[in-house]
């Protein structure tokens, strides 16, 4: 029943422009940071650069796999057992930062949590379309649900990073939304989420001081306010037309992060308002073409790839667009494409590669 | 694919969603980089940027011969980045070692919450090279231009001094400020959020105008020279001497005592800053009298010939007896001013009535600022003749009842050097910018205030003053001289004129022939000696000789002249002529008729007594002082010797002393009053007498 298409041309030149923004926005907003840390301006840019290569040859190389492949139990349960491997793994590994994240391999650095997210994804689409007839089936369809959720995310929220684990439940969250998850068992869930949030927010020193400054960032602009009002002076200060690329004085140490989940606000700084916009727009777009790409896909299993694809991609990037903007409290989530991060950037090609082909097969 | 129902509408809910979040997005966007763009800029502005204010660097200064009598120099400055401080404590302690601040005041600075804070202004080198070696995290430097005196002291009056900021706080730095300090600098430090300065813009400091002076550095050195040798002698509380040139009101040097350090004022006294040849009010004494001859002269009340009777030593105005210090009886009036009659020249004052007087008075320059460019010069004391008293014009007419400046009587007695012209003394010729050229040029400002006739008439006079009358004792060696001495009584706390305080003065010019330097000298209080001509007018041939020779003045004695030839003086220096009116101005009280009789003037051709030298400081203050033996000393001996050791002298007779009371070798309390009975040896006529 699939017929052979050209994969979604505007989606694939949407991603490119997004990823040679990246590279440019990562130079820009790193260089200083680089050549005091490491004495090389580039020092960012060139992992940054040979992980776009990867990604895109990754991308280009799974664009070619029809998504079909995945459906097989075997492949989705030993890429699920292997992420749960990697992420277990990183516990007996050297702790960087104080977190268990990476995986330290010479040259590169593997972030298993970033691959999680994807794996969660494919298992969600394989499982869901197999219980399309009994979603709400709870011992059949939502415990195992549950446990691969609580599995996953259990483990990221231990490493720890509370923003990974919440993309991965707010991935999972809307799949199932979607799929039809009976509103009772929405509202259960809600119940659950107040006490656990309570938990692993107010009770962390450092998550507590993120949800305070994020309500009043000028009640210690030099404290736990520093990097939002900061975020903010730099956007602000860019204005309409911003600075010129380049240009930029708030990633010179003012503005922590600035390449990594603050990259945004360096557009802001030097792009103006128009750098900011077209973002928010290319993602917009992505959404839109995503979307596209899941309501054409010739199967449940697609929808739901292109779907958790597309949503992944979109949540994470409007979610890093609000922290920075001020509308949501710090979370450590990056920007998709344009952040500074290997994983991140390698698995999220790999995952538009998987929608391309979708796209491909759209009925 | 078929999708079923609640898929679809579950689909669409996520659609509207992600529309609503992506639209609130755009909107932040727009609000923060249009709405709030030009309050976050600002915000963003003030935390990148450190504008430094730079002392500006300031105009040379210079003397008439292009010397550089103030400049400009880089110096460090150091300043904190608090927030790169990483220990304050530490860091504090550290610096205050190497500064000399106070460790809590360095803390406090760290902790103010500034991103910026001076810790020390201008360095020197030693410090800046300290604190550079100790490489502080959070310390840094900044080049400024600080004022520097290479002469030290030289001048500094005249030049003033600026404070921390450059800004002139005396003297022709604070007169001349507006042109001289130039911009202030600013130096626009960008810094990254460490405080780490990456990039600078520097507005450079615009520089200031160059003054070119009047001053001549040898001669303010020779005339600082003397203030100085002055200083230690007198043990004066303040001396001023100024040299200027008669023909134009240029100041050539100009010196006071107390003096300063320009580079360090902080460390002298603010009375020491004081400019006295300009800010110092004191009664002129016999040299006013100038004025009235000159006043007399000038309305043709008088010729120099012409005979007047001295009446003896004294003269009884509407009731009020005043003694000259010497009986006189016919003298011309050239005699007057060659003797310094008091008696003479009240009856001149007289004949001029007050309001002409007055005219004179205000005519010659007194009673206003000379106009001089510099700070602080007083107007003097003069009163119109409408609230003089009836007294007023005999005491005005000796210099008393009246307040001028050192440098008001230095203007008249140029007056008459020049021939009849005030100038206006000045001491910057030219205002000189290095880029704009010059900005100002100063020409000499003079305006006729007397006929060159009377101007004439009164170097004739002065110039026997010098050869023959009150102020031998400042004939030049190879010149010839005019000038007038005086010596005033200053009015004590009580209102009275003091028996013990003195301002000895003398003013006068050279060559006489052919006036190029015209100088005064006050010496306000000097221990000891205090008559202007014995120790004003020595120090006023000293430094005239000295000026003309380095001037290279022919010398204009003639070969074989009498009046020039070596004579041995036939007596001692002069004691003070000190006229005195018992009716003092500043007490008008009833006077008691004893101190009508008294006499406080002395001769000046005959030593004579009622000198009471004040202790000189330095004199032993405990114990017992063996009285010595006086008998055939001189006046002035016995003067110098009991003031050596710390006696009081009460004298009488003129002469050789030929008795004491106590006798020698009585041992008596430092401070203690010996009688001394001087027996007459010339046919002096006048007696003086105890109180």
């Amino acid at each position: 029943m699939a017929r052979k298409l050209k994969p979604d041309r505007f989606l694939f030149l949407i991603t490119l422009i997004l990823v040679g923004a990246g590279l440019a926005m990562v130079f820009s907003s790193s260089a200083v940071t680089a050549e005091e840390k490491f004495g090389d301006p580039n020092y960012f840019s060139f992992k940054q650069l040979i992980a776009a290569a990867l990604g895109l040859a990754v991308m280009f190389v799974v664009m070619k796999i029809d998504y079909h492949f995945y459906r097989h139990p075997a492949v989705i349960f030993s890429v699920l057992a292997a992420v749960v491997a990697l992420l277990v793994l990183v516990f007996f590994l050297p702790a960087a930062a104080n977190t268990h994240r990476w995986i330290n391999l010479p040259g590169l650095s593997l972030q298993p949590s970033e691959l999680a997210k994807l794996a969660l994804i494919l298992f969600l689409a394989y499982f869901l379309e197999k219980r399309k007839t009994n979603i709400n089936h709870i011992a059949f369809t939502l415990v195992p649900i549950a446990v691969v959720v609580a599995v996953l995310a259990g483990l990221i929220v231990l490493q720890p990073d509370l923003g990974t684990a919440l993309t991965l439940l707010a991935t999972a969250g809307i799949l199932l939304f979607v799929a039809g998850l009976d509103l009772r068992w929405i509202a259960v869930s809600v119940i659950f989420a107040v006490p656990a949030f309570y938990l692993l927010v107010f009770r962390v020193r450092y998550r507590r001081e993120r949800i305070l400054a994020f309500m009043d960032p000028w009640q210690e602009p030099l404290g736990r306010g520093f990097q939002i009002i900061q975020s903010l002076v730099s956007v602000g200060a860019g204005g309409i037309a911003g600075l010129g690329y380049m240009e930029g004085k708030q990633k010179l140490f003012y503005l922590p992060e600035a390449h990594t989940d603050f990259i945004y606000a360096v557009v802001g700084e030097e792009l103006g308002l128009v750098g900011t916009a077209a973002v928010l727009a290319l993602f917009v777009l992505f959404l839109w073409r995503g979307l596209r790409a899941s309501l054409r896909a010739p199967d449940l299993f697609g929808f739901y790839l292109a779907l958790g694809i597309t949503m992944m991609v979109c949540v994470q990037a409007f979610v890093n667009m609000s922290v920075v903007l001020s509308l949501l409290p710090t979370k450590g989530i990056p920007l998709p494409f344009l952040s500074y991060g290997g994983s991140s950037f390698v698995v999220m090609l790999a995952s538009v590669g998987i929608l391309l082909n979708v796209s491909q097969q759209s009925s | 694919m078929k999708i079923d129902k609640t898929l679809t509408r579950r689909f669409s809910l996520l659609i509207v969603v992600m529309a609503l979040w992506a639209a609130v997005i755009g909107a932040r966007l727009y609000f923060l980089h249009v709405v709030q763009s030009a309050d976050l800029k600002q915000r963003a502005e003030r935390q990148q940027q450190r504008v430094l204010d730079v002392s500006p660097r300031r105009g040379v200064i210079y003397d008439r011969n292009g010397n550089e009598l103030a400049v400009s120099i880089r110096v460090d400055s150091v300043f904190a980045v608090p927030d790169e401080i990483e220990n304050p404590l530490a860091t504090a302690k550290k610096l205050s070692s190497l500064t000399g601040i106070k460790r809590d005041e360095l803390l406090e600075k760290f902790e103010s919450g500034r991103s910026f804070a001076w810790i020390k202004r201008k360095l020197d080198r030693k410090e800046a090279e300290a604190i550079r070696v100790a490489d502080i995290p959070g310390i840094y430097f900044q080049k400024e231009d600080h004022r520097f005196y290479p002469k030290a002291r030289l001048a500094s009056h005249v030049l003033g001094y600026v404070n921390m900021d450059e800004e002139g706080m005396g003297g022709l730095e604070y007169r001349y400020n507006d042109q001289v300090r130039g911009e202030a600098g600013k130096v626009v430090v960008m810094t990254d959020a460490r405080g780490r300065s990456f990039q600078s813009v520097q507005q450079a400091p615009g520089p200031g105008a160059n003054l070119i002076t009047t001053i001549d550095e040898n001669i303010q050195y020779i005339v600082e020279k003397e203030v100085q040798d002055l200083a230690q002698k007198t043990q004066a509380a303040g001396i001023s001497i100024v040299a200027m040139d008669p023909r134009s009101g240029e100041i050539l040097g100009m010196a006071n005592h107390p003096q300063f350090n320009p580079n360090e004022y902080g460390k002298y006294s603010p009375n020491a800053w004081s400019n006295r040849s300009v800010s110092l009010n004191y009664e002129p004494g016999s040299t006013f009298k100038i004025v009235t001859a000159a006043a007399a002269l000038e309305e043709k009340l008088t010729n120099p010939l012409e005979q007047i009777d001295c009446q003896m030593g004294s003269i009884v105005l509407f009731g009020h007896r005043i003694r000259d210090h010497k009986p006189f009886g016919l003298l011309t009036v050239k005699e007057v001013m060659q003797y310094s009659s008091d008696v003479g020249i009240i009856k001149l004052g007289l004949r001029l009535g007050d309001e002409r007087f007055a005219g004179y008075i205000d005519r010659l320059g007194f009673g206003r600022a000379t106009g001089i460019d510099l700070p602080g010069e007083e107007r003097g004391l003069t009163k119109p003749a409408s609230r003089w008293s009836r007294v007023s014009v005999g005491a005005i007419s000796m210099g008393q009842e009246i307040g001028t400046t050192p440098l008001q009587i230095l203007s008249m007695v140029s007056v008459v050097a020049n021939g009849g012209i005030l100038y206006r003394p000045y001491v910057v010729k030219r205002v000189e910018h290095p880029q704009d050229g010059v900005l100002t040029r100063i020409e000499p400002h003079g305006e006729r205030v007397i006929s060159e006739n009377t101007a004439l008439q009164l170097q004739d006079m002065l110039e026997v003053v010098v050869t023959e009358g009150t102020a031998q004792s400042s004939r030049l060696e190879g010149y010839r001289a005019a000038g007038k001495t005086g010596t005033a009584q200053k009015i004590d706390e009580t209102g009275r004129y003091s028996k013990t305080k003195y301002v000895a003065s003398f003013a006068g010019y050279a060559p006489a022939s052919n006036p190029q330097v015209s100088l005064i000298v006050v010496i306000d209080e000097p221990a000891g000696l205090h008559g202007g001509g014995q120790v004003a007018a020595p120090a006023f041939k000293r430094v005239t000789e000295q000026i003309l020779r380095y001037m290279s003045v022919p010398s204009d004695v003639p070969l074989y002249a009498p009046e020039y030839a070596d004579k041995v003086l036939p007596s001692l220096p002069s004691p003070p002529p000190v006229p005195s009116i018992e009716s003092l101005p500043a007490a008008p009280a009833p006077v008691e008729p004893e101190s009508l009789l008294m006499p406080a003037s002395l001769s000046t051709l005959l030593p004579v007594s009622s000198v009471e030298p004040i202790g000189a400081a330095g004199l032993p203050e405990i114990g017992t002082v063996t009285v010595p033996d006086f008998t055939g000393k001189s006046l002035r001996q016995v003067t110098e010797e009991s003031m050596r050791l710390g006696l009081k002298i009460r004298s009488s007779g003129s002469g050789a002393a030929t008795r004491q009371s106590p006798g020698a070798g009585a041992h008596v309390r430092p401070g203690a009053r010996i009688q001394v009975q001087f027996s007459a040896r010339s046919t002096a006529r006048m007696a003086a007498n105890d109180k």
